[in-house]
């Protein structure tokens, strides 16, 4: 009878298990799902503010990619693209996509009287 | 007389529960703060496009009255110009803000009216931006006025440009 106990036990705690255990992984994704969006939100932020101080390319691209390493931003790559100055594009051959080549994008947009600015800038998910 | 291994699987139970209480508690508050972060996001984008629509009327305007040195009718047809000019641009910005899962229209009214005094140009835009998934929507205008002395005024048939005060 003992054994028996011990068995039943021992199933019940299992299936008690399995959902806190999913329940929790699922809940790590969320957090870094989560401290992504938030890193993304600041970098939009910090890059909007690039864009009404600067005006010319050069400049932005400096400033930009200044700011991206300065605050460990994972940037692989970007693309800036207006209808005065056509499209360039800048890859990051410090970072490694890896297997999964997973990457989302921060996208930024720019109205001036003169031109429209579209940046771009895909950033490594961990 | 209680079993042993009842009082095992009783606290064993229990312990799960609030675990999964507690994880599921969690779990519905990180996904309502994406979900606030992600809207954070999009009204950030919307009301900087606002803002830059608005602000490059401004320039616009301030750039015809200046570039034509007190000309009413150049000044009247440089802004026109320039004014759909930008109206096009943004126009062709609504994929690129569809895939950050915005709509925006943005609208302009040009009006041409004169005083006494001298004459005014009053341009009424209009921005709405809405969130594709029907979340939240924004609806923002802005009314841009110059005036500009009789004085300053190069041409005789200034009146003559604007016979109904409006256009």
């Amino acid at each position: 009878m003992d054994f028996l106990e011990s068995i039943l036990v021992i199933i019940l705690s299992f299936f008690l298990v399995i959902p806190v255990v999913v329940t929790s992984q699922y809940l790590g994704l969320e957090f870094k799902l989560l401290s992504c969006i938030d890193e993304d939100l600041r970098t939009e932020v910090n890059i909007l503010k690039i864009l009404n101080q600067e005006h010319e390319i050069k400049n932005i691209l400096d400033k930009l990619i200044n700011f991206l390493d300065s605050n460990g931003v994972k940037w692989v790559s970007i693309e800036l693209s207006s209808e005065k100055y056509g499209k360039t594009m800048i890859n990051n051959e410090r970072i490694l996509i890896g297997s999964r080549g997973q990457v989302r994008y921060v996208k930024v947009l720019k109205i001036t009287s003169k031109d429209v600015l579209y940046l771009t800038i895909g950033v490594r998910n961990d | 007389m209680i079993k042993t291994w009842l009082i095992v699987v009783f606290v064993s139970i229990l312990m799960m529960i609030t675990l999964l209480t507690v994880n599921l508690m969690l779990l519905v508050n990180v996904e309502l703060s994406i979900n606030f972060l992600k809207q954070k996001r999009k009204a950030i984008t919307a009301n900087s496009c606002i803002d830059d629509f608005f602000e490059s009327i401004n320039t616009i305007l301030d750039d015809s009255v200046s570039s034509s040195r007190g000309n009413f009718s150049i000044m009247r047809e440089t802004l026109e110009k320039e004014i759909e000019k930008l109206i096009e641009r943004v126009s062709k910005t609504k994929g690129f803000l569809e895939e950050c899962g915005l709509k925006i229209s943005f609208r302009k009214s040009i009006v041409f009216f004169n005083n006494t005094e001298g004459y005014v140009i009053q341009i009424v835009a209009e921005a709405y931006a809405e969130d594709c998934e029907g979340l939240f929507s924004i609806r923002r205008n802005s009314n841009i006025v110059r005036f500009i002395p009789q004085e300053t005024c190069k041409e005789s048939n200034i009146a003559e440009l604007f016979p109904n005060n409006s256009s």
